[in-house]
């Protein structure tokens, strides 16, 4: 597989923070912490490596199998970044007309 | 003199997202889910033009999506009034607040059920049962909240053995919601070892209900629930033909515990059920409170195990309806009425804020008040952390607005925690604080590492799945739904 | 089909009444009123009986002899007027229009033909005319109307256009007939404004349902149909206001060409966003008014909707709604489905095919509008058990 290495401490990817966020890095490590305990170190302005590693209960026949689904899930959370940035005051708007004191139809929408 | 459908359409094809989640579903599909739980499948490469701003406009995708409130264009804001709407619609329940109250009679018991953390092999009814002082102050603090409908469940160990004081609490109650005019109704969960005249008498005169325990059949219930005296399994049959007869069929059902026994036969599980009658069954997942105090982990092998178990009892329960026999997974039904309908569920254990206090309460035998059953389970291996006061000395006020439930309710919001703030199936879930707190040691625990969250997205994806790929499946399931 | 504008009246003799007035008859069966002097009596053929004392006769043959004065002869086709009813007398034109009709279940008074729509299928196409004057003919049928009278409709053009005159007239329907039920059809836009709602439910009127149509789930479909830009929207919180005052809505839903496609869309829609509602009439086309030139657009077989009109009904009555079928003959309809069916069909436009003849569910039956003669379904079939 493109980018992965192996060695003594473990499979390492090296990865450009310009294109995953850290936050999206962070999130979809902290989802994997069933199947591989993940290392996240700073390389460069624009650069992290991630080392991940299989021992104990991570122990894994198919260590490339859960480095790919990390990336798939690096590209959904980048997705999730974008809609939640779009989203977040549409989303309080609703939430605050929901729990608004007065009622929904009093309001007389434009 | 009229204008065509291209002059209706909006000025441009520009749209915005209205807020929506998304999980992968299976190896070709997501799924988005909005705020409300309203649902759409799509692929992936569909997911990244919806976020882009490139999905083409006015195709059977869009429209779908507009339609569910997934997106608002030009022609039409009021998408934004009817989510608003129905978020303050899903989480109605809130504001009814309390509404089931648990009364642990006593702890004394005739059975010795393996998974059972509570009872006592005891005839010490001073230490062992609820005084009547507490039961007075449990059915004032009851009628303190505001819930509209009441339902009084009596628990134990074997609460008949204290029949005399459900008598009580129940005739007070009724003298009391009088005034009140509640809807009110009893409950007693009981293995109907102790049944008789007087007391079938009793439940029929005040409409109670009666709740009992199989597990499967034969062989599977008794092995689960052995009782030194006779065959626990023939007592429960003869148990529920006898309070049947007395209260009317539909007045008695049964609820069965999964121990890993059950694992590998649920279809005969389910076939005792349908041959006893019954016109449903909930699916329990293995209680933690076994292995999870020794292991302080959750099993990964046990949530495979226990999925495989549901999806096959579901598969199989679907077949039934499909040749005629109506017959309902009660989870199941509740997840979907989350999924189909504008409406929340009272389910203690699918409700973010967690539904300990604000859905259901329990006073314990010894007057102490926890938030749930599993709390006071807690409470009885030795860790009281959740015990939110005492009916005799604490006020409601105390009582409800006691560190001991609010810590838990406040930390565990399932919109605030890691994992579950972003998950699809966030409308669907719940947060479950005393789960966690048992399994992980803390009220929100790490999801990646949960059992509750492994088995509820599995059923999740499952049952979203059925009803994408299989329309008969669908019409089936969308029966079950309680609107 | 009944007639109910008639323009062959014929005077007889002295006529003192020169200006159009609403009036009420009188028969043989009715009650000696006090009001005889405001009341016009029937002259039923072949009867020699003309009590005094009335406003004005109406014959159906020319009499011999003397006649008292406003007295006129009408055509046989009005020979189902009775005692009770209701008319308006235009005697400059000779005409006759009838308002009210005592054993009608299907009263309905038209309150204006000014709309705010346009849709592809009205079968009362809006005139953009000052008719204010219609307030007050109502503002006077309504006290004359019996008490006994099940329910009364309220139509246009659209109601709501009239304003506070429109609360003025379902103020005088509580004060004047407080048993009767009234059902509104508006297309419920103007409600959007939310103290218009609130005025509504404000009469507090003991039985009053205002029948709302909504034709997609989509903003541009349903605008498209009823040729109004923002439709949808206004709509939608018009049914929403309405409900937050307490005020009772119907659904209503015409299928044809265009809206049958996405009907079981639009009933989830209905049960997700608008379960609040008290009823869903699902309804078959009329072809009378803009429909007939709109036939390329519209028309569908109703065998050949039967599918999404199944779903439809499954999916909204799974919901607890309260669902019905009207305009539509039962052997068109799916088995299932004929239980939702209702005879809705207004009896003065109701009529049955010659198909129908040997048919022995008639009755259950709504059968046809009166317009279907010009396009029906090719799949009727009288049932023989």
């Amino acid at each position: 597989m493109n980018g992965i290495t192996r060695d003594p401490n473990g499979y390492s990817l090296s990865l450009n923070t310009s294109i995953y966020s850290v936050g999206a890095i962070k999130k979809a490590a902290y989802k994997f912490a069933d199947r591989t305990s993940v290392m996240i170190n700073p390389v460069s302005e624009s650069a992290v490596l991630i080392v991940f590693n299989f021992v104990g209960k991570h122990a894994e026949s198919n260590p490339e199998q859960v480095i790919s689904d990390f990336c798939n899930e690096l590209l959904d959370q980048d997705l999730r970044e974008r809609i939640k940035k779009e989203t977040e005051p549409m989303r309080n708007l609703i939430l605050a007309h929901a729990f608004s004191r007065t009622s929904l139809a009093d309001k007389n929408q434009p | 003199m009229f204008k065509d459908a291209e002059y209706f359409l909006p000025a441009d094809n520009a749209y915005a997202l209205l807020p929506l989640r998304f999980i992968r579903l299976d190896a070709g599909r997501y799924v988005a889910v909005n705020e409300v739980g309203e649902w759409q499948t799509l692929t992936r490469p569909e997911l990244e033009a919806l976020v882009r701003k490139e999905l083409p406009v006015n195709t059977p995708l869009y429209y779908s999506l507009k339609s569910k409130h997934f997106i608002l264009d030009h022609d039409s804001v009021v998408p934004v009034d009817l989510l608003a709407l129905k978020v303050r619609t899903k989480r109605h329940r809130i504001a009814e607040f309390t509404s089931l109250h648990m009364f642990v009679v006593t702890l004394r018991c005739n059975h010795s059920c393996k998974y059972c953390q509570v009872s006592r092999q005891s005839e010490d009814r001073v230490a062992f049962d609820m005084t009547v002082a507490m039961a007075d102050k449990a059915v004032d603090f009851t009628f303190c909240s505001p819930a509209k409908a009441i339902k009084i469940e009596f628990q134990g160990g074997e609460p008949l053995l204290n029949f005399g004081l459900i008598k009580h609490i129940v005739l007070k109650a009724v003298d009391r919601n009088k005034a009140e005019r509640r809807h009110l109704a009893f409950v007693i969960a009981t293995n109907l070892s102790v049944l008789d005249e007087e007391i079938l008498g009793f439940c029929k005169q005040h409409d109670i209900l009666i709740s009992t325990s199989l597990d499967g059949p034969e062989d599977l219930h008794n092995a689960n629930r052995p009782n030194a005296h006779n065959n626990s399994y023939q007592t429960t049959i003869e148990g529920i033909r006898c309070a049947r007869e007395a209260l009317g069929f539909d007045k008695v059902s049964a609820l069965m515990t999964t121990t890993k026994a059950s694992l590998a036969r649920v279809k005969e599980i389910i076939d005792e059920y349908v041959r006893q009658g019954f016109r449903g069954i909930f699916l329990r997942s293995l209680s933690p409170y076994g292995f999870a105090i020794k292991t302080k982990c959750f099993d990964e092998y046990d949530s495979r195990q226990w999925l495989d178990f549901y999806r096959e009892g579901l598969d199989y329960i679907i077949e039934l309806n499909k040749c005629g026999v109506f017959f309902v997974e009660h989870y199941t039904a509740l997840v979907l009425r989350k999924m189909l309908t504008p409406y929340g569920t009272g389910y203690v254990n699918l409700q973010s804020p967690a539904g300990m206090g604000i859905a259901g309460i329990i006073f314990n035998y010894n007057g102490e008040v926890y938030p749930s059953d599993e709390a006071r389970m807690k409470a009885e291996m030795g860790d009281k952390i959740f015990c939110m006061g005492n009916l005799l000395t604490n006020s409601y006020e105390d009582t409800m607005l006691s560190p001991a439930l609010l810590d838990p309710l406040r930390e565990s919001v399932a919109e605030t925690v890691p994992m579950c703030e972003e998950c699809a199936f966030l409308p669907y879930c719940g947060s479950d604080p005393d789960y966690h707190y048992a399994t992980q040691g803390d009220f929100v625990g790490h999801k990646a590492l949960s059992g509750f969250c492994k088995k509820n997205m599995g059923i999740f994806r499952y049952v979203i799945l059925k009803m994408e790929d299989d329309p008969e499946a669908r019409k089936v399931l969308e029966k079950w739904v309680q609107w | 089909m009944l007639k109910l504008l008639s323009r062959t009246v014929t005077p007889l003799g002295d006529i003192t009444e020169l200006d159009a007035v609403v009036r009420r008859m009188a028969d043989g069966t009715s009650q000696q009123s006090e009001n005889r002097s405001k009341e016009y009596y029937l002259i039923g053929n072949g009867s020699d009986r003309i009590p005094e004392g009335y406003k004005g006769y109406f014959f159906f043959e020319t009499p011999n002899g003397e006649v008292p004065v406003n007295s006129f002869l009408l055509e046989p086709a009005l020979s189902y007027l009775r005692g009770g009813d209701i008319v308006k007398l235009y005697p400059r034109h000779n005409m006759l229009r009838t308002l009210y009709r005592v054993n009608s279940l299907h009263n309905s008074m038209l309150v204006t033909e000014r709309c705010n729509s346009l849709c592809l299928m009205c079968s009362q196409p809006p005139r953009d005319a000052d008719d204010s004057y219609i307030i007050g003919d109502i503002l006077q049928m309504i006290p004359l109307m019996s008490p006994q009278t099940k329910s009364v409709g309220i139509t246009g053009g659209e109601p709501t256009l009239l304003g506070k005159d429109f609360i003025g007239i379902i103020q005088c329907l509580k004060r004047c007939l407080p048993s009767t039920a009234v059902h509104v059809l508006s297309n419920g836009r103007n409600f959007k404004d939310w103290d218009y709602a609130n005025a509504v439910a404000g009469i507090s009127h003991p039985d009053l349902m205002i029948g709302i149509p909504l034709y997609s789930d989509i903003s541009s479909i349903h605008d498209y149909v009823v040729q109004a830009d923002g439709a949808f929207d206004d709509t939608i919180r018009g049914i929403i206001n309405l409900k937050s005052v307490g005020v009772r809505v119907e659904i209503r839903i015409v299928i044809h060409k265009l809206t049958y496609e996405r009907l079981p869309d639009l009933s989830r829609f209905i049960r997700r966003n608008l379960t609040f509602c008290d009823h869903v009439a699902l309804m078959g086309l009329e072809l009378t008014g803009f429909t007939r030139s709109n036939m390329d657009k519209l028309w569908i077989d109703p065998k050949d909707y039967q599918p999404q009109l199944g779903e439809a009904v499954r999916l909204l009555s799974e919901a607890r709604m309260f669902v019905s079928i009207y305009n539509h003959q039962l052997c068109v309809l799916d088995p299932e489905l004929r239980p939702f069916n209702r005879r809705s069909i207004s009896d003065w436009k109701n009529e049955y095919m010659p198909e129908c003849e040997s048919c022995v569910r008639g009755n259950d039956c709504g059968g046809f509008f009166s317009s279907s003669k010009l396009k029906y379904s090719a799949h009727i079939k009288p049932f023989r058990t």
